[in-house]
């Protein structure tokens, strides 16, 4: 499956944006959250604690909508819709540490951001949401 | 400022979001249970977090279907200050129009028919009033 993205809203899949991830839970309840992110070329790639609204939604149901809006004009935004192909533990403190980087960075999120007391309990994963439909408005 | 018992409180430290032009992104529930996200204007009456649309949107055709729907504003300033409001949505015809046009004034500083909006007039559409009954309001920040 692949899909298209818009050159003109490119930007705002990959620059450090903080994004509204929605989810829907088992008996058909939207949560959203802020949320960072970053786009691998196939991937949108979000972190979570497992013990998350987001998490328990994703486990129960894979589809979810992803919304980057440009503070500055508003007007321009981008809307993912994807599947979430993967949730796993694997290379999720990684990714943490990544996305650390963009959005602040710096390079280790435990340390730099959150005390590295809490390092040893981390058991966090890394959702990997394989777009259906890439949109940009404005 | 009222808000029914059945309503979770919007907190003080969060409403400012609301009196300031802040773009909302409010998520309903596709018949498949997929979610559907839109960016729209929101503003708060009586502690209720509120939007508009257009019957027959699919906002409002997901709403009539499952009206559980959540709302999150960022601060522009500051993107780890937001909220999220999340609960049953009430849409009523009534108001509709007065609200959109009072949503242009505060984002767009102009009216709506005839000014932000030149491609439809009042006659070709029915705005609806969204207030939402929170059941759960998050922040942070």
């Amino acid at each position: 499956m692949t899909v298209t993205i818009p050159d003109s809203h490119k930007d705002l899949l990959e620059r450090a944006v903080v994004v509204t991830l929605s989810t829907v839970s088992a008996d058909g309840k939207p949560s959203a959250v802020p949320v960072w992110r970053r786009w691998d070329g196939e991937f949108l790639l979000i972190t979570s604690d497992p013990d998350t609204h987001k998490h328990r939604n994703i486990l129960a149901n894979p589809h979810v909508a992803v919304v980057a809006l440009d503070h500055k004009n508003p007007y321009r935004y981008l809307i993912v819709k994807g599947i979430v192909e993967t949730v796993t533990h694997d290379g999720a403190l990684e990714e943490l540490n990544r996305h650390a980087l963009m959005y602040v960075g710096k390079p280790n999120y435990f340390g730099d951001v959150e005390p590295i007391e809490k390092l040893a309990e981390y058991n966090g994963v890394v959702f990997k949401i394989r777009p259906t439909q890439i949109a940009g408005f404005g | 400022m009222t808000n029914t018992i059945n309503s979770v409180a919007i907190p003080d430290s969060h409403r400012d979001l609301f009196e300031k032009p802040v773009y909302a992104v409010v998520t309903t529930v596709m018949p498949d249970g997929q979610p559907q996200s839109t960016v729209v204007w929101a503003d708060m009456k009586d502690g209720y977090a509120r939007f508009n649309t257009a019957r027959g949107r699919q906002k409002d055709r997901n709403l009539k279907r499952n009206a559980k729907v959540t709302m999150v504003l960022i601060d522009p300033e500051n993107a780890y200050r937001w909220i999220e409001i999340r609960g049953t949505a009430q849409v009523t015809e009534e108001g509709g129009r007065d609200q959109i046009e009072a949503l242009s004034w505060k984002y767009k500083g102009q009216k709506y028919y005839g000014g932000f909006n030149t491609r439809t007039t009042p006659e070709q559409e029915t705005r609806v009033v969204v207030t939402i009954h929170a059941s759960r309001v998050r922040t942070m920040g």
